[in-house]
């Protein structure tokens, strides 16, 4: 009974935390390595449940172990290109995004792209929102420069 | 006309929507055995070769260590005397010459190293025996003081010390398998240090630990030839 009352309380964590945290780590390593990470950091989640659930930032927690799981694996972040039926995605894009460092990547794709607070982000990344402002002010200045766009354009 | 800053965070949002979901039922799968487990298992490999790493190179540093007197390896090196090489000083350079002549007199001009240790003769004394450490023919500056300052040298070779009077039926072999009359891998003598004059010395099979009497150096005599 225990362990099905449980599964039942951690998956409704899991549906309040999942998508948030497959988009932290997606926007940081990528579609494939994010979905990787995230599902090792939930794993350690449903190990350690009863003190993650009792956590007050259990989605930056779990960034963390995220990182730490894909940490030793370097590569840049591959985002695969959607399909012809899905939206056209700028052909730079995708090696724009890679060429910033993560926590450039970070800001940009979730405060600029996923409309994230400043709050949310600096929570995310243990950093304070100043912090965050200044890595979306040069990520975007970076990922405009290397997709050859300007601010008013 | 589109906003260009909307199009592009569209995109990312596709981007971002591109990883597929994570169920509960994918995050249990991957408990234990999943990622961080095995992160964690390459962790544990890793900190077991480190330690398996630094014991091998303290086991090294044991084994390669001076060895105890009574080597008999001919050919003496830094490690196997006790002692570490170190740039020759004036006087350095008079102990090496007064090494490598007393090896060609004693019948190998090819040793290798010497070792050195300055001392008192009280101490040597108490380290070697009489004839070691005597004023044979009382030599200008010898003293039979204890409290003398001396250095003892310490070769390794092949010697046949002449002017020794031992029975032939007593004498060993030497390395060329002729008769000698006292053969010894060892020598160590005796060197006044206010003199620089050889005031003794023997041949021995045994090499003596000089470092019970100080700090022992070991200088390099490759190269160096015996006066003439």
């Amino acid at each position: 009974l225990n362990e099905g009352s449980d599964e039942e309380e951690f998956r409704e964590f899991v549906i309040g935390t999942e998508r948030r945290l497959l988009r932290a780590l997606t926007a940081a390593y990528g579609d494939q390595r994010g979905h990787d990470a995230t599902a090792a950091a939930l794993g350690f989640a449903w190990e350690h449940r009863a003190r993650v659930l009792a956590m007050d930032n259990p989605v930056g927690y779990l960034f963390r172990v995220g990182q730490s799981s894909v940490r030793h694996r370097r590569a840049r972040p591959v985002f695969e290109r959607p399909s012809e039926q899905e939206r056209r995605i700028e052909p730079g894009l995708t090696a724009g995004l890679a060429s910033l460092s993560t926590r450039q990547r970070l800001a940009v794709m979730l405060v600029f792209g996923d409309e994230w607070t400043h709050a949310e982000v600096a929570e995310l990344m243990g950093v304070d929102r100043s912090t965050v402002q200044r890595h979306l002010e040069r990520g975007l200045v970076k990922l405009r420069k290397a997709l050859q766009v300007s601010e008013n354009e | 006309m589109s906003d260009p800053d909307e199009d592009l965070k569209l995109q990312m949002r596709t981007l971002l929507d591109s990883a597929p979901g994570v169920t509960v039922e994918d995050a249990i799968r991957s408990a234990g055995g999943g990622r961080v487990g095995a992160h964690r298992a390459r962790l544990a490999v890793v900190s077991v070769l480190s330690v398996l790493f630094v014991a091998g190179a303290l086991l090294a540093v044991v084994v390669l260590r001076p060895s105890s007197p009574g080597s008999r390896s001919p050919r003496p090196t830094s490690s196997t005397i006790g002692a570490t090489y170190h740039p020759r000083s004036a006087l350095a350079e008079q102990l090496d010459q007064i090494a490598i002549n007393a090896a060609a007199a004693a019948g190998d001009p090819g040793i290798q190293s010497v070792t050195w240790v300055a001392t008192t003769r009280g101490r040597a004394n108490a380290l070697m025996d009489d004839v070691t450490t005597g004023c044979s023919g009382q030599p200008p500056g010898c003293s039979t003081d204890a409290d003398a300052h001396i250095y003892v040298l310490q070769i390794q070779g092949f010697f046949t010390p002449r002017n020794v009077s031992v029975p032939s039926t007593l004498a060993p072999m030497d390395r060329h398998g002729h008769t000698c009359i006292v053969c010894g891998t060892a020598e160590q003598f005796i060197v006044s240090a206010a003199t620089l004059e050889q005031t003794g010395g023997a041949v021995d099979s045994q090499l003596v630990d000089l470092s019970l009497l100080g700090k022992p150096e070991t200088d390099s005599l490759v190269g160096l030839k015996p006066d003439q």
